[in-house]
């Protein structure tokens, strides 16, 4: 009898583990079914640098739609009633921040109401103050905080807004745990490895000749974690327009320090720039992707900050 | 030759050119080339940075430095030692490579920097094959 009760309590628990094996296998096979039929999580976003962000978390398990598209100057753009009534209906809204969408206090009642979950790449990232001169001598119109608003010039903070967006992709859509947090860890490995790549290049540019002439005051980020003094014609924004009296201290500063060449932007009529090559001597660098990302070659995050440094280092080695 | 005048003004004038040729390369300046960044600071914030690397395994090594010939083992070595001549006041970074055989697996490269035998910099990097990173002085 104590021989059969033994047997019939080992026959009990083979079962209930086998059970247990099968709901196991099973559960994980709803999951991938109910993930692989979900609808992709619609994403909208004001910022090219966070949009590619989102394509490499998401992968084919979102589908980004970018409402500020490359080669668009962000500081003037305004969002279009159609452009509202596609946020309206996305999941998510990517913007930069730090005063960056200087429409985004306007939009964020509507984006309550439509349950959009609203992502700002700012409120994660160390924000540098925005060098923002001629305030006293020019229309002080455009809308800025007191911070650089132009983050994504910093690998690090991008590395930190890459792990904000996989968060909240996860926290909308729990299902794709895995899938978002496994692209992420590849993103993260790949932004060391630019990283170690831009501190490569710049080791072969002097400390000397670290000097930034650009149209307007973009690159801060960029200039604080390698060493660079920047000077620019503009502002923080592109709408700000420079003095005289600014232009000429900017030509007396490139001769004295004698820049090797001034770099204008992918968004920018480089008129400007060019009068002041003329008056100095210093040549026309390059094209750099100040407010976002370009085509081409710097139409993806990595892309844009390859051609910048090689840009650069070409222009001032 | 006693009959050949013209013969011996152009023998003298040659051996006058070839005597005179050496010294003449001699006492001219060299060809000028731009100064170097070493030149234009003032000699009392240069100062002298040795480099010393060690590899775990033997490996090609080079240290790059901005405005500088780069130095670079011929051979695979474990260890190579370099001196750079530098702003103290701003030095410049320093790119280290180490390319070790790949399947010696996992290695380890480090970069101690020393001035006037203070150690200012020690790091070891770690990789496969290709080992290549920057070490950034600290500014006095």
């Amino acid at each position: 009898m104590q021989v059969f009760f033994a047997i019939d309590l080992h026959d009990r628990r083979e079962s209930i583990s086998f059970f247990m094996k099968r709901l196991r296998i099973a559960t994980a096979f709803l999951t991938c079914l109910a993930f692989a039929q979900a609808e992709p999580l619609r994403v909208a976003s004001l910022s090219t640098v966070m949009a590619d962000l989102a394509r490499d978390i998401g992968a084919e398990h979102v589908e980004v739609t970018e409402i500020v598209k490359p080669g668009v100057d962000p500081h003037i753009y305004e969002p279009t009633p159609g452009d509202r009534k596609t946020i309206a209906k996305s999941q998510i809204l990517l913007a930069s921040g730090l005063g960056f969408e200087g429409y985004l206090d306007k939009l964020r009642p509507s984006l309550e109401k439509a349950g959009v979950r609203l992502v700002v790449g700012g409120d994660v990232v160390k924000p540098i103050e925005a060098a923002c001169e001629g305030h006293a001598d020019h229309d002080h119109a455009h809308s800025h905080g007191s911070a650089d608003p132009h983050w994504w010039h910093s690998i690090s903070n991008v590395q930190a807004v890459a792990a904000q967006i996989c968060d909240a992709f996860v926290a909308v859509d729990p299902t794709g745990k895995a899938a978002y947090e496994a692209n992420a860890k590849k993103l993260q490995n790949r932004l060391a490895t630019l990283s170690k790549w831009v501190r490569l290049q710049l080791a072969a540019l002097p400390k000397a000749n670290r000097v930034l002439v650009t149209s307007h005051e973009a690159l801060g980020y960029f200039a604080k974690d390698n060493g660079f003094e920047i000077f620019a014609v503009q502002g923080v924004s592109t709408s700000d327009q420079p003095s005289s009296q600014k232009v000429k201290r900017l030509i007396g500063e490139i001769k004295a320090r004698n820049v090797k060449a001034i770099f204008a932007e992918n968004i920018e009529n480089p008129k400007v720039l060019e009068e002041i090559t003329n008056e100095t001597g210093a040549k026309l660098g390059g094209v750099l992707c100040a407010d976002g990302l370009g085509s081409g070659a710097t139409a993806t995050y990595e892309g844009m900050m390859k051609t910048n440094v090689s840009t650069i280092v070409e222009a001032l080695k | 030759m006693r009959g050949f005048p013209l013969l011996r003004l152009f023998l003298v004038g040659a051996g006058l050119i070839l005597l005179g040729a050496p010294v003449w390369l001699l006492t001219q300046p060299l060809p000028s080339s731009p100064p170097p960044a070493s030149a234009l600071i003032e000699p009392e914030r240069l100062a002298v940075y040795e480099v010393l690397l060690t590899a775990s395994a033997p490996a090609r090594l080079t240290i790059r430095v901005a405005n500088q010939p780069s130095v670079q083992s011929s051979v695979p070595v474990t260890s190579l030692t370099a001196s750079f001549t530098m702003n103290s006041a701003e030095p410049e970074d320093l790119a280290v490579f180490g390319n070790f055989d790949p399947t010696a697996g996992n290695s380890a490269l480090r970069v101690e920097v020393r001035l006037a035998g203070r150690t200012l910099a020690d790091s070891t990097f770690w990789g496969t094959g290709l080992v290549e990173d920057v070490v950034t002085l600290p500014k006095p």
